[in-house]
């Protein structure tokens, strides 16, 4: 089984190349980059003679469909605007697809794409980042036990780090959207757009994350689930995290510059050269993440300091009787199940068991063998039932 | 006489004015020789250039015979002194709010004591970052970890302190209310230890909350760093890029709160007592006093009863002096309050 890790030199990305070199259905593991020296650097921490490293420039239509040739899944680790390019490319090698998210809007317009997969006979499994992608399994796994669903609640906590820790938790362009973009919710069985960084509540997370405040951001869970579910009667959606698992002086930060027209997409002129003030504030920041080999070592300290809950609650009924399915997914290092998650979605593509057209994850994976999977790894799920007594 | 580069924005400034004594004339300050052939003739030059261009406007004065002001304050202007008095002249730098009304108000303070220990000098500039390219220039410098005359001065010596440090509260009053201020690079701190003969002074300021949080940003996230990098193919680094990307933002041109608190308290010893005298500024609110004006008025209208009192005579010192060697400062209050700035002040017996 040969796997392409698109952006698998990335945050994430090398996160996907470790757990697939170290999963004996796979034979081997592409690390398909643009940026070659990172893509050694990944692949000579991990020392797998599985992994090996392919420069792929993904704005090259015909190099990068070529690149495909005989990949039994790509998963795409890049940043989610190049979604639909990384999907054409696939349905051209024939080659089926899973990727991170595509952070609500995006995702729309990639399930649009089902019928050409389903004629061409190619698989696709969208948004299986840890969130989404947990989310959506653990709503699924309720799902399957409820009668009717009345709302899908989705907190997504991370243990903040210290306040002048300024490093972002994940891709900074994607975090920049979070901030800006409104976020949807799925409210009386409308969508509904809501004021970034509102809806804030605190919620009570399994030890040894505890009370976190907990507000809305924009993600593809509530992109997909009210509609997979909607035969179920589900009226209420929403999808909830702690600033992204930064610091809330951070998040801060960001918003400041984003207040001074550092989101502005609009190119200005400086010196003679064109500058997008978006795209500069990107580069600028980017240098603040986490570094690879941090990301791909075990957790320095115990409690592991990155530890993450992604928590589904599902509220509905059975046989008349309302039940609450509080589904938790904890994770001792917060970047694992999201690069675990779609490693585990490239391989069971590989394999053939997701038909062919363009998913959810919930109408794609069945989620105990998942959960198992991800047991296998560490990242326990706990389904807790809330029934009157 | 107004000189300025763009002549049609001059032109009309003096219609709006509507006043018949207003002239224009084009002007390079960029161009020396044409100060000097400009100056002659006029009582007082008064520079609302931006810093840099002070000292060669300093010379030109004294060169062409003429008296002059400015609103900041420059080392190299002080050489200028001994021919300054030679040709019986005076130049002021520093005729702003701060430094200005502040050495005004710290003169007025040291006139009634015996002994002065500490001054110490809160600023509160609400404005927006931008106003014009010289303005953001000076915001970003004083807050650049590089800036290298940030200091306070503690038993007649300077102590470097870093951006954002020394912070503590001062209540503006008004609509500025109560700001957190850190140390500030500033003139005073340079002039008043040997002005007024005093071994404490120091400098704490604030801008609007917005524009603090972008300087506190743009250090903690290295966005004054200097090393070069190459960005599309042009070398350039981080601070000169934000300082062009901020010029062209409309975001930087805004601010809710307009005007300019100053709070300073001077301690010192009078008939053997300890006392403090606290003194501080009051002007209108922004909504009746020209929305952004409430700001600029602070700066323009000391400078022009600086220069009116030169004109008049009120200002018999010569040379190249601070405002608290060179002004009166009950005339320059009762002519700012003429004008709608008041300047109160409060002693406490300790």
């Amino acid at each position: 089984m040969r796997i392409f890790v698109l952006g698998g030199a990335g945050k994430m990305g090398c996160i996907s190349v470790q757990d697939l070199a170290k999963d004996d259905r796979v034979d081997e593991v592409v690390i398909a980059d643009i940026d070659v020296e990172s893509a050694k650097t990944v692949a000579d921490y991990l020392d797998s003679p599985k992994i090996s490293v392919q420069e792929v420039d993904i704005h090259d239509d015909e190099g990068f469909v070529k690149a495909l040739d005989g990949a039994d899944a790509c998963l795409n680790a890049t940043v989610y605007y190049t979604n639909l390019q990384a999907m054409e490319a696939c349905l051209k090698a024939g080659v089926p697809y899973t990727d991170m998210g595509g952070l609500f809007y995006t995702t729309r317009k990639q399930l649009e794409l089902h019928d050409r997969f389903e004629s061409a006979g190619v698989s696709a499994v969208l948004c299986m980042g840890s969130a989404p992608g947990v989310p959506n399994i653990q709503t699924r796994y309720a799902a399957d036990r409820l009668d009717t669903i009345e709302s899908i609640k989705i907190f997504d906590g991370i243990k903040p780090p210290a306040p002048d820790d300024p490093r972002f938790s994940y891709a900074v362009p994607t975090i920049v959207d979070e901030l800006i973009v409104e976020p949807v919710v799925f409210e009386d069985g409308e969508f509904v757009a809501k004021p970034p960084l509102s809806g804030f509540e605190d919620y009570w997370f399994t030890q040894p994350l505890g009370l976190l405040p907990m507000h809305l951001s924009l993600h593809s869970e509530v992109a997909t689930l009210p509609v997979s579910f909607n035969d179920k009667g589900v009226k209420e959606c929403f999808f909830k995290i702690n600033y992204w698992g930064m610091a809330k002086e951070m998040v801060e930060k960001v918003r400041v510059l984003i207040e001074f027209g550092f989101d502005g997409r609009e190119p200005v002129e400086v010196d003679g050269t064109s500058v997008v003030p978006r795209e500069f504030m990107v580069s600028m920041l980017s240098g603040y993440v986490h570094s690879i080999t941090d990301l791909l070592a075990p957790p320095k300290s115990q409690p592991p300091d990155w530890t993450k809950e992604i928590v589904t609650e599902v509220h509905g009924t059975k046989d008349g009787e309302e039940i609450i399915y509080r589904m938790g997914t904890l994770t001792c290092k917060g970047a694992l199940p999201t690069g675990v998650a779609p490693a585990i979605a490239a391989v069971w593509l590989a394999e053939g068991r997701v038909d062919p057209g363009v998913y959810p994850p919930e109408t794609a994976l069945d989620p105990v063998p998942f959960f198992k999977e991800l047991e296998q790894r560490g990242i326990i799920t706990q389904a807790t039932v809330t029934k009157k007594v | 006489m107004v000189a300025e580069y763009n002549l049609d924005a001059a032109n009309e400034l003096i219609k709006d004015i509507g006043d018949p004594r207003i002239k224009a004339v084009q002007f390079d300050a960029n161009d020396y020789d044409s100060m000097l052939k400009l100056f002659p003739g006029h009582d007082v030059v008064i520079s609302g250039l931006p810093c840099e261009y002070d000292p060669a406007v300093t010379k030109a004065c004294v060169e062409a015979g003429v008296n002059g002001l400015d609103v900041a304050t420059e080392e190299d202007q002080w050489s200028y002194d001994a021919a300054a008095k030679e040709k019986d002249l005076v130049y002021i730098p520093g005729v702003g709010a701060t430094p200005g009304i502040t050495n005004a108000m710290a003169k007025h303070a040291v006139n009634q004591m015996d002994e002065v220990d500490e001054i110490q000098i809160n600023f509160a500039a609400f404005r927006c970052p931008a106003p014009a390219p010289g303005l953001l220039v000076t915001f970003l410098w004083e807050f650049n970890p590089k800036t290298e005359t940030r200091f306070y001065v503690k038993n007649g010596k300077k102590h470097m302190v870093g951006p954002f440090e020394g912070l503590k509260k001062v209540d503006y009053k008004g609509e500025i209310g109560v700001q957190e201020v850190c140390y500030i690079p500033h003139p005073e701190t340079r002039t008043m230890p040997k002005s007024l003969g005093v071994k404490n002074v120091s400098v704490h300021g604030c801008f609007p909350p917005q524009a603090m949080n972008l300087a506190k940003t743009m250090l903690e996230w290295g966005l004054f760093d200097e090393e070069p990098f190459t960005y599309k193919g042009v070398e350039t680094n981080a601070c000169d890029m934000m300082l062009e990307l901020l010029l062209r933002s409309p975001r930087t041109k805004e601010t809710p709160v307009w005007g300019y608190g100053l709070v300073l308290e001077v301690f010192g010893k009078k008939d053997g007592k300890d006392l403090k005298i606290k003194l501080w500024n009051e002007h209108p609110p922004m909504a009746e006093w020209g929305g952004k004006a409430a700001y600029y008025k602070n700066i323009a209208v000391p400078l022009s009863i600086g220069a009116q009192m030169i004109a008049r005579g009120d200002i018999k010192a010569r040379g190249v002096l601070p405002p608290e060697l060179a002004i009166d400062p009950v005339i320059f209050f009762d002519e700012l309050k003429i004008r709608g700035i008041e300047v109160f002040e409060e002693t406490e017996w300790l």
